[in-house]
């Protein structure tokens, strides 16, 4: 008897070869490329946000200063400061328009107390008095009112009222000349705006179990989490063990911290987009159970995503505002991380981890309502409800977007505004 | 090999038409099923072309070791993914198949003897024999006891030897 008969088995199939299954190699050839085409798409996509962002952006400097489309409320304000100028007094947001070509300012001190004010005469547009006749401006941001001496009781001229709304004497006199003194417009103000937020989604938690006869059950994800765990791990498969006895798999996820960083582009008064780069972690936690046989896997997997959403300003009013945002993202996975355990009667049998991608992209439509209060001229706290709705599509993989794609979110945030 | 590393079209086609046949072979004493072998395949050749770079050349024995590992590791993963993998650290109480020599028999028809036995059987029987891994490694490798997997080879080397004998009986 001969128990080395299995000896000769690798020499004798050492040659073998089977037929190669049908379109294998048309299937290589397209996997190869493949992949690059995701990379690339990825990069095309980000390509076209900033293109985009960059066109908008253009078209904002391109088009502002000849397309107005708010007629002039604010006052238009004029002193004689000499023989053949006139001071006129304007907002700042009045100056592109309003600022000859080589302004001077002349500080209110400097104004003669004799000098009367005096208006253009074809169109004046002031109805209340802005100089004091008597002593010199000194508060530059108080309203400069003669209570004493109304301008209208100097000048005869008739007021426009239409044109001359009742505003704050602006804090500098600008000399101009009189034809600079027609009416002039105000174009909305347009920002750039940079938002670096901190995010927190909320979309919870949830949980799936599947039972099968024999062996581990045929849980996606966990096929997929097992797939990328090196083969010559310690922690192995619980199904090896579970001849004849049911197992069950719990699977749990969740979402961590969200990081992003954004740029929102006012278009106009109303309307902006906004794109950037959004980071997310998803945590999955699998138990599997057969009979005395226990094995936990724990994955974490990064995401980075690109969203361009369109943006809609409901109302900015001193420190508070609001405004909404709706609109699509893409997001592909960065890294993979696998922890696996497995245990034998409450024992640990082994230990096992793996870094390896595990490649995944996912769509959603998300839009939430953010409500800011400003903190600094040039920053705000802001808060975000929102909801996200992630598309399905064929991976196997289970994540806390495949279990609860419709999910609501909670978005704290800072944003730098210039 | 030089024209594959160096990402030349027809130097990975040469690669491929080199080793295609016998992968395949090796892939499916692992896994039966042809979807699933062309699915293993197909991933496995994609690591054999992303990996060139990387490999160290030691002449034509370490390319087909080396893709052969690679195959091996992907089938066992599928295996080990599809929850078929059954096993037992008991050790059955039938005698172990008496078979005094291997043979003359085609390399084929083992082949599909092979292929008949249990997924269990096959994986550990595939490692010892083929891939010449102890039980400790196997044990190590399906994350299972050494006991198992001593067993599961005392039952496929015992199912394979009374399959060979009802062949050799069949046959004379």
């Amino acid at each position: 008897m001969s128990k080395n008969w299995t000896d000769k088995l690798p020499d004798l199939l050492e040659g073998y070869t089977e037929a190669e299954p049908e379109g294998l190699w048309d299937a290589v050839q397209a996997g190869m490329p493949a992949a690059k085409r995701r990379v690339a798409a990825v990069w095309w996509f980000a390509g076209a946000a900033a293109l985009l962002a960059a066109a908008a952006i253009a078209a904002i400097v391109i088009l502002r200063p000849s397309t107005p489309d708010t007629p002039v409320v604010a006052p238009v304000v004029i002193a004689d400061s000499g023989e053949d100028e006139l001071i006129v007094s304007a907002p700042e947001e009045l100056a592109p328009q309003t600022v000859p070509s080589s302004p001077r300012i002349v500080p209110a001190q400097e104004i003669p107390a004799e000098s009367e004010p005096i208006i253009d005469e074809p169109e004046p547009v002031v109805d209340e008095p802005i100089i004091d006749t008597t002593e010199p401006v000194v508060d530059s941001t108080e309203p400069v009112v003669d209570e004493t001496v109304p301008v209208d009781e100097q000048t005869p001229a008739p007021v426009d009222e239409a044109t001359t709304p009742e505003p704050p004497v602006p804090p500098s006199i600008i000399d101009t000349t009189p034809q600079d003194t027609k009416p002039v417009r105000h174009l909305p103000k347009l920002k750039p705006r940079v938002q670096v937020l901190f995010a927190f989604a909320s979309q919870g938690q949830s949980a799936s179990a599947t039972t099968t006869g024999i062996g581990i059950p045929s849980n996606p994800g966990f096929i997929q989490g097992m797939m990328e765990t090196k083969a010559t791990g310690a922690a192995g498969n619980l199904s090896m063990l579970g001849r004849n006895k049911a197992s069950t798999t719990d699977a749990l996820h969740s979402q961590t911290a969200r990081l992003s960083l954004g740029l929102k582009v006012d278009l106009n008064e109303r309307w902006g987009i906004q794109t950037g780069l959004v980071s997310s972690t998803l945590e999955s936690q699998f138990n599997s159970t057969a009979g005395s046989i226990q094995s936990t896997t724990s994955r974490t997997m990064k995401y980075l995503g690109i969203p361009l959403y369109g943006c809609y300003n409901v109302f900015e009013q001193g420190r508070l505002g609001m405004y909404l945002n709706a609109g699509p993202m893409y997001e592909f996975s960065t890294r993979t991380h696998t922890d696996t355990e497995s245990f034998a009667g409450g024992r640990s049998t082994g230990k096992d981890s793996d870094e390896t991608l595990v490649d995944d992209s996912k769509w959603s439509m998300n839009a939430g309502a953010a409500f800011q209060y400003r903190i600094r001229p040039h920053g705000a706290l802001y808060i975000q409800p929102g909801i996200s709705y992630y598309f399905k599509d064929k991976s196997p993989l289970e994540t806390i977007y495949t279990e609860h794609p419709a999910s609501f979110n909670l978005t704290f945030g800072y944003k730098f505004e210039f | 090999m030089k024209l594959a590393r160096s990402g030349n079209p027809s130097g990975t086609r040469k690669l491929y038409e080199r080793y295609v046949g016998y992968l395949t072979a090796v892939c499916s004493r692992y896994v039966v099923d042809k979807d699933r072998v062309k699915d293993i395949l197909q991933e496995a050749f994609i690591k054999i072309f992303k990996g060139l770079d990387s490999f160290e050349y030691r002449g034509e024995g370490s390319v087909k070791a080396w893709a052969t590992r690679i195959v091996v590791n992907d089938s066992l993963k599928a295996l080990k993914a599809s929850s078929k993998l059954v096993f037992t650290d008991q050790f059955p109480d039938e005698p172990e198949e008496d078979l005094p020599s291997l043979p003359n028999i085609s390399a084929a028809t083992i082949q599909e003897m092979i292929k008949g036995l249990p997924d269990g059987y096959r994986a550990v029987f595939n490692l010892y024999v083929f891939e010449k891994k102890s039980h400790k490694e196997i044990a190590s490798m399906l994350g299972i006891k050494e006991d198992s997997s001593a067993s599961q080879y005392f039952r496929a080397r015992n199912a394979l030897a009374r399959n060979i004998k009802a062949y050799i009986k069949e046959h004379e």
